[in-house]
């Protein structure tokens, strides 16, 4: 049958509903697909025939819901909702959804999980009360959503709170022990006083001890690198030595002067020990006048090889100054 | 001199030349008494001052303890600490009333003929501040130089640029060393850890002679480009530093060159922000090169050796010099001549006098030129110069045969509390290096009791306790003492020369 003369033909079943009738009402004709025929009607969630049917119904609100049971389970559903007036006529041409599942196992679906989280909250809550941070924060959540437990925002608080003391205590110990990264957690924690007394003092501090440590590595680094450097040197001086050019005449004396050149560090006294020792031996000398002597040493080469030198100024300076 | 030297002291010889790469030595320990909690707590900043600053012996957060207990009850502290009480007051600020700070900052010299004298600095009157690098000598040791800061002191307030230039017997050297509190040298902590290290101080003129006379080495003093007002901080944090510093020195590592690079890196903004300037230079050579060549330093001040000579930026070598002296002492001698300043030392002063006394043209012709007269005085100041070295290593060898503990307990137990004195401060303290002792946490003086200084060595009485130390110590080991008095009898024959000598000058000309 093609489309208009379908068209036609229904116009004229309907009118002859509506004649026949009492007026007042509207007709619904639902059709379904060959496969999903049989499948039930239900207006405003009263069963009213089977599929495919034609219905005269009370103006007004209409929810229609065409049920083809698939299983025990599972069914395919076709849901619509529509208001009709006065002496109207409607076609519906029903394409049933996918299998799902049917509210009845909705419901004992929904039930079974129920009973699983709260085998697992209990589980978890056991594993809180050991200590388990992890199921500390799992808890507080579930509480918070109600999600094997009761909802229950007091009790999501504490087990926030016991969380976070116990996570501040771990990254402490961590921070004392030494671990930077954890110097850098525990500082935000005292800062806010999240899980520890709060103490911005005490935040400041695990900051600069963590840059510090840092600093410290970063040093260490630095040095690692600097030693080989020294020791690239020590071995150039070893290999240096051993082929004789580390030579005693590049040192301008004896092995005695290596010695001395340890000493000769600290400057000392000891010119004016010799002029004790002069004293001792050949009787007492004019202190005044070694020292004087022994002043003139650091400037003599410079004035005999350059009196313009700024030594050599200096010392008519001074002298001049001194006199 | 002319002696042969042993290869035996293979070892020796490494430990030495690794310490002189450098140059460098330094001070002993004094550990903080710090137990009161702080309220606040260390941050990066302090740390970093800490670092440079501070005692580093000191764990950072005991050190912040200390410091700040005594930011909030010392009157004095600003003066005492400057850099830390600029970092608590900006911190924390300031409720204390403060005590005003004196004018000037004092440094600890160390002086060859001095022994120890306080300083106080006028920061108002340092123009200017140098680096100091000693160059490679002829010896292998000193290849990498050495190098440390010049302040150059004024005169006055209103002194000349020429003034303050010329005004080089005030000028003071300040030079990170290490401590070597012992006679024997470890290579190992040299090299990685173990020495502490201090910012000294000595009167340029020393350090001139050290270098230029006592090593033949090349000087170069380079101006850095600061202004007044970077100066006048820098000398009161130097001040700061030389009186509260002490840090692990390693002789190659984190030596003078490394540590004052630190500072400055810290204290100058210019230098921080230069890029040459953003590696650390553990070598004194290549920082030295590399501040040369920047923006940083006066560089062209060093551009012509003559000039940079005249005017106070270069100090060459004394060799030529002396060889000069030399040759002109052998023109003016007949027969038999000096080959070498070796050769000239290397005879006993006594006979060199006798031998020039019996030279009458020789003498005549010193008596009226003066140019000859210098030359030969230069020649009797160097072996002076290298007798006081062969004394001082004698007398080091006297303590390494004889435990210098048990010296001391022995002159104590032997000689007068004035003898004992003698010896500890003229002696013992010097050999050890524990004479320059610094850092006492008690930050910069605010004033020093003359009585603090050493002068026990410069005066007539001390002289003359020493006479009777040096009879207890050969009593103690007469073998071991007997290379000691050949050295110090050498010496004293050596300034008899130069008495000699600069009275024939005062005589004929």
């Amino acid at each position: 049958m093609n489309k208009k003369l379908f068209s036609a033909a229904s116009g004229a079943v309907l009118l002859a509903l509506f004649t026949s009738s009492v007026s007042a009402d509207v007709a619904l004709r639902v059709r379904c697909p060959s496969p999903d025929e049989g499948a039930r009607i239900f207006i405003n969630d009263e069963f009213k025939a089977q599929c495919s049917a034609d219905m005269l119904l009370p103006p007004g609100q209409i929810r229609l819901r065409v049920v083809q049971t698939v299983d025990d389970e599972f069914e395919r559903v076709y849901e619509n909702e529509f208001f009709m007036a006065d002496n109207t006529a409607r076609r519906i041409n029903v394409e049933l959804s996918e299998p799902r599942l049917t509210p009845a196992a909705q419901r004992q679906r929904e039930e079974q999980r129920q009973r699983q989280e709260q085998a697992q909250a209990e589980a978890t809550l056991k594993k809180a009360n050991a200590g388990d941070v992890s199921a500390m924060i799992e808890m507080a959540e579930r509480y918070k959503e109600g999600t094997g437990v009761e909802q229950d925002a007091e009790a999501a608080q504490n087990w926030r709170d016991r969380a976070d003391t116990n996570i501040a205590s771990a990254t402490l110990k961590r921070a004392e022990a030494g671990d930077i990264e954890a110097m850098r957690q525990i500082a935000p924690l005292y800062w806010r006083g999240k899980g520890i007394e709060k103490s911005e003092s005490k935040s400041r501090y695990w900051i600069a001890r963590a840059s510090e440590l840092e600093a410290e590595k970063r040093r260490e680094q630095a040095k690692a690198l600097r030693e080989e450097q020294v020791q690239n040197e020590i071995d150039d001086i070893i290999f240096i030595e051993s082929t004789g050019e580390l030579l005693i005449e590049h040192f301008n004396g004896t092995e005695d002067d290596f010695f001395s050149f340890v000493t000769a560090f600290v400057l000392s006294p000891l010119p004016l020990v010799a002029g004790a020792a002069s004293d001792t031996v050949q009787g007492p000398t004019r202190t005044a006048k070694l020292v004087s002597l022994r002043r003139e040493i650091a400037v003599r080469p410079a004035g005999f090889s350059n009196p313009d030198s700024m030594i050599a100024k200096a010392h008519d300076r001074h002298g001049s100054l001194s006199d | 001199m002319s002696d042969k030297p042993a290869g035996a002291a293979r070892h020796c010889l490494m430990i030495l030349v690794l310490l002189a790469l450098t140059g460098c030595s330094g001070l002993v320990t004094q550990p903080q008494d710090m137990t009161r909690a702080a309220a606040i707590e260390p941050d990066a900043e302090f740390v970093r001052l800490h670092d440079i600053f501070g005692n580093n012996e000191v764990r950072t957060e005991q050190a912040f303890a200390a410091a700040h207990d005594r930011f909030l009850s010392q009157h004095d502290y600003a003066c005492r600490r400057p850099v830390y009480y600029r970092y608590f007051r900006d911190r924390l600020g300031d409720d204390l009333s403060r005590q005003a700070c004196p004018g000037k900052v004092p440094f600890r010299l160390a002086s060859a003929l001095e022994g120890t004298s306080i300083d106080w600095v006028d920061p108002r009157q340092v123009r200017s501040i140098h680096v100091l690098f000693a160059g490679q000598g002829e010896n292998i040791a000193s290849r990498f130089g050495h190098m440390s800061f010049r302040l150059v002191i004024c005169p006055g307030p209103d002194a000349s640029g020429s003034d303050c230039d010329e005004n080089l017997f005030e000028h003071i050297v300040l030079g990170f060393r290490a401590h070597v509190d012992d006679l024997t040298i470890s290579l190992w902590s040299g090299l990685f850890g173990g020495y502490r290290s201090h910012l000294y101080a000595n009167r340029f003129m020393d350090i001139y002679e050290e270098y230029a006379i006592g090593e033949f080495r090349e000087v170069y003093s380079l101006p850095l480009q600061l202004s007044q007002a970077d100066i006048e901080r820098m000398v009161v944090e130097l001040s700061d530093i030389h009186w509260n510093y002490a840090g692990d020195y390693r002789f190659l590592t984190n030596n003078c060159s490394t540590i004052a690079q630190r500072y400055l890196l810290h204290s100058w903004p210019a230098m921080a922000d230069a890029k040459p300037m953003q590696s650390l230079y553990w070598r004194p050579d290549r920082f030295f090169s590399k501040l040369r060549e920047s923006e940083l330093a006066a560089g062209e001040k060093l551009n012509n050796d003559t000039w940079a000579e005249n005017h106070g930026f270069y100090f060459p070598s004394t060799l030529p010099a002396y060889r000069q002296a030399l040759d002109l002492v052998n023109q003016s001698v007949d027969g038999q001549q000096f080959q070498s300043l070796e050769h000239y030392i290397a005879m006993a002063p006594r006979h060199r006098l006798s031998r020039a006394k019996a030279r009458a043209p020789h003498m005549a012709q010193l008596a009226q030129d003066r140019h000859l007269l210098d030359a030969q005085l230069m020649l009797e100041e160097l072996s002076v110069i290298w007798y006081e070295r062969r004394m001082v290593t004698a007398m080091a060898r006297y303590f390494e045969n004889n435990d210098p503990d048990q010296v001391s307990h022995f002159v104590k137990a032997q000689a007068s509390e004035q003898e004992f004195q003698a010896f500890k401060q003229c002696i013992y303290d010097p050999l050890a290096g524990l004479g320059q002792a610094i850092a006492d946490n008690e930050g910069i003086p605010q004033s020093w009791s003359q009585e603090n200084g050493n002068k026990t060595c410069a005066s007539q009485t001390g002289r003359a306790s020493l006479g009777g130390v040096f009879s207890t110590l050969n009593a103690l080991n007469a073998q071991d003492w007997a290379p000691v008095e050949s050295a110090v009898n050498t010496l004293a024959d050596a300034f008899q020369n130069l008495e000699f000598y600069s009275d024939l000058g005062a005589s004929g000309h």
